[in-house]
C-alpha cells in the first residue's frame, strides 16, 4: 500500500512536471511565433501570391476566407478566377489556420486585413506620410515595408519603412 | 526533333529552324523578320551547326524528360493549339505580330492596357499596376517559363482579359499576342 502510493506520487509529480514543461514550451513558442505564420502550402502560395504578397491564413477569420474564395471571379477590382480543386485545397489551407480570436460578430466578414481592428492597432504609430510614400502605395502592399512577408515573417525585427 | 513540327515551307528538314516554322506557320506578317529581330540568322545558316544543336537539343530534351519533365508544352504548341482554335472563325487569316503588339499596347477599359502591368517591352520586368508585385517578363525570349502550361496561359488570359477589356480575349487576339511576345527580343 504505502509503496503503491510513493510509486503513485512519483509518478504523478513526473506526470506534471511534463507537462508543466511541455507548456510553458507552448507558449514560449507561442510567443516568438506570434508573427510568423504557416505559409506552408504551394498551391496556395503560387496561386494567390501572384498578384500581391500571399496574405497568411492566420490574419483573418475562417468566415473572411470563405467570403473571400466564394467571390475570386470579382476581386478587389480583379479577376482572380480558379479552378475548383485549387480552389478547395486553398480554402481548406486557409480555414485550417485561419485567426481563431475573438471577433466582433457583424453582418457581413471583413474582406480586408487592412480594415480588421488589429491591423488598424498594430499600425497605429505608423505616421500617415509613410501610407501615401508611393513606394508603399496601398495599405496591402505588407512587402514595401515587411521585408520577410514573402515567408510568412511580419515580426517587428524584419519591418523596414522606405524612407 | 525540329523537323517534325509541321510540313510547311519552313518547317522541313533540318536545314531550317524553329522561329521560321514559327512564322511561316502561324503569322501572315510576311515583313516580319523574326530570326533577324532575335540575331540566330548566322547560326541557323551554318547547317552542320544546326545538326550539332539539333543533336544536342535531342540529347538535352531526352536527359530533361527522363530526369524531370520540365515544362507541359512549348510555346509554339500553345500557338498551334490557339490556331486550331480560331481557325473556326471564318474569314481567318493566320496570326498578326504586328496587330498583337498595338493590342498589346493599347488602353482598353479602365485606362488599362496589358502594358500597365507587363510594360511596353515585354522582356523587361513587369509590375502589377495596382500591388506593385514584380512581375517577370513575358516574352518566352526573356524568360524560358513563359507559355509552356497551356492550363496557365487559359487562366491568365481569361483573367487579364476581363480586367482590361471586360470581356475574354478572342483566339484571334490571344494568338496575336503570342505571336508578337514571340518576336520580342531578349534585352
Ligand atoms: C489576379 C490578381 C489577384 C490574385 C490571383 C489574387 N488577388 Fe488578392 N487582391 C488583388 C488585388 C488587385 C487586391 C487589392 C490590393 C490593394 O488594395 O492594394 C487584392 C486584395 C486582397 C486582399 C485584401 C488585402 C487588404 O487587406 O487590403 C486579400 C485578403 C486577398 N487579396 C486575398 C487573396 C487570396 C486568398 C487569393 C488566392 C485565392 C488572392 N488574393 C489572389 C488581386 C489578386
Ligand atoms: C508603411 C509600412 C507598412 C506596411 C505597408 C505594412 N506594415 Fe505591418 N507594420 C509596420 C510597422 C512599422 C510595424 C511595427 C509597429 C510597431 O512598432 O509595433 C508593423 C507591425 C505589423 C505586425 C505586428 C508585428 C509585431 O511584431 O508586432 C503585423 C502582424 C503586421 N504589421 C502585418 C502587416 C500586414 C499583413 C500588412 C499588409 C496587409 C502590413 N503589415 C503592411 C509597417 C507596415
Ligand atoms: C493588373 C495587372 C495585369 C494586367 C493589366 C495584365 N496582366 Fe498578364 N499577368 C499579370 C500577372 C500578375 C500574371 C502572373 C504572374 C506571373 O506568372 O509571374 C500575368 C500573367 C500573364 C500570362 C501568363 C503567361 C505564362 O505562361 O506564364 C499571360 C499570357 C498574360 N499575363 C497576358 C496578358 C495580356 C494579354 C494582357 C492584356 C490583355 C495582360 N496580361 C494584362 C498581371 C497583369
Amino acid at each position: 500500500m504505502a509503496l503503491d502510493f510513493t510509486n503513485f506520487a512519483r509518478i504523478f509529480s513526473v506526470a506534471m512536471l511534463l507537462m508543466a514543461a511541455a507548456t510553458s514550451v507552448a507558449y514560449a513558442d507561442d510567443d516568438d511565433d506570434d508573427y510568423k505564420f504557416n505559409v506552408n502550402n504551394a498551391t496556395w502560395k503560387s496561386e494567390c501570391g501572384a498578384c500581391h504578397v500571399a496574405y497568411p491564413p492566420g490574419l483573418l477569420p475562417a468566415e473572411s476566407w470563405r467570403a473571400i474564395m466564394s467571390g475570386l471571379a470579382r476581386h478587389f477590382g480583379s479577376d482572380a478566377s480558379l479552378d475548383a480543386a485549387s480552389a478547395d485545397e486553398i480554402t481548406a489551407f486557409l480555414e485550417k489556420n485561419a485567426d481563431t480570436g475573438k471577433h466582433k460578430l457583424s453582418d457581413k466578414p471583413l474582406l480586408r486585413i487592412t480594415e480588421t481592428r488589429r491591423f488598424k492597432s498594430e499600425h497605429s504609430e505608423v505616421a500617415a506620410r509613410h501610407w501615401k510614400d508611393p513606394r508603399v502605395k496601398s495599405r496591402a502592399n505588407c512587402g514595401a515595408c515587411h521585408t520577410t512577408a514573402d515567408s510568412g515573417d511580419f515580426s517587428e525585427d524584419n519591418v523596414k519603412i522606405p524612407r | 526533333m525540329l523537323g517534325t513540327r509541321g510540313a510547311g515551307r519552313g518547317c522541313s528538314g533540318l536545314s531550317t529552324n524553329l522561329l521560321d516554322c514559327v512564322r511561316d506557320k502561324f503569322i501572315f506578317d510576311a515583313e516580319l523578320p523574326i530570326h533577324k529581330l532575335l540575331n540566330v540568322t548566322s547560326i541557323f545558316e551554318e547547317t552542320w551547326m544546326l545538326r550539332a544543336i539539333s543533336v544536342f537539343g535531342l540529347v538535352i530534351t531526352a536527359a530533361g524528360l527522363l530526369v524531370n519533365p520540365a515544362y507541359a508544352e512549348t510555346p509554339v504548341e500553345v500557338l498551334a493549339a490557339l490556331k486550331t482554335e480560331a481557325s473556326a472563325t471564318p474569314g481567318f487569316q493566320g496570326f498578326s505580330a504586328t496587330h498583337g503588339e498595338s493590342f498589346f499596347k493599347t488602353k482598353h477599359s479602365h485606362d488599362l492596357s496589358c502594358s500597365s502591368c507587363h510594360t511596353d517591352n515585354p522582356a523587361a520586368q513587369g509590375k502589377h499596376a495596382e500591388t506593385d508585385k514584380l512581375i517577370k517578363p513575358l516574352a518566352p525570349a526573356a524568360n524560358p517559363e513563359r507559355f509552356t502550361d497551356m492550363k496557365k496561359v487559359a487562366k491568365w488570359f481569361k483573367r487579364n482579359c476581363n480586367d482590361v477589356l471586360d470581356r475574354e480575349c478572342t483566339p484571334q487576339e490571344k494568338g496575336d499576342v503570342l505571336a508578337y511576345l514571340l518576336t520580342v527580343p531578349k534585352n
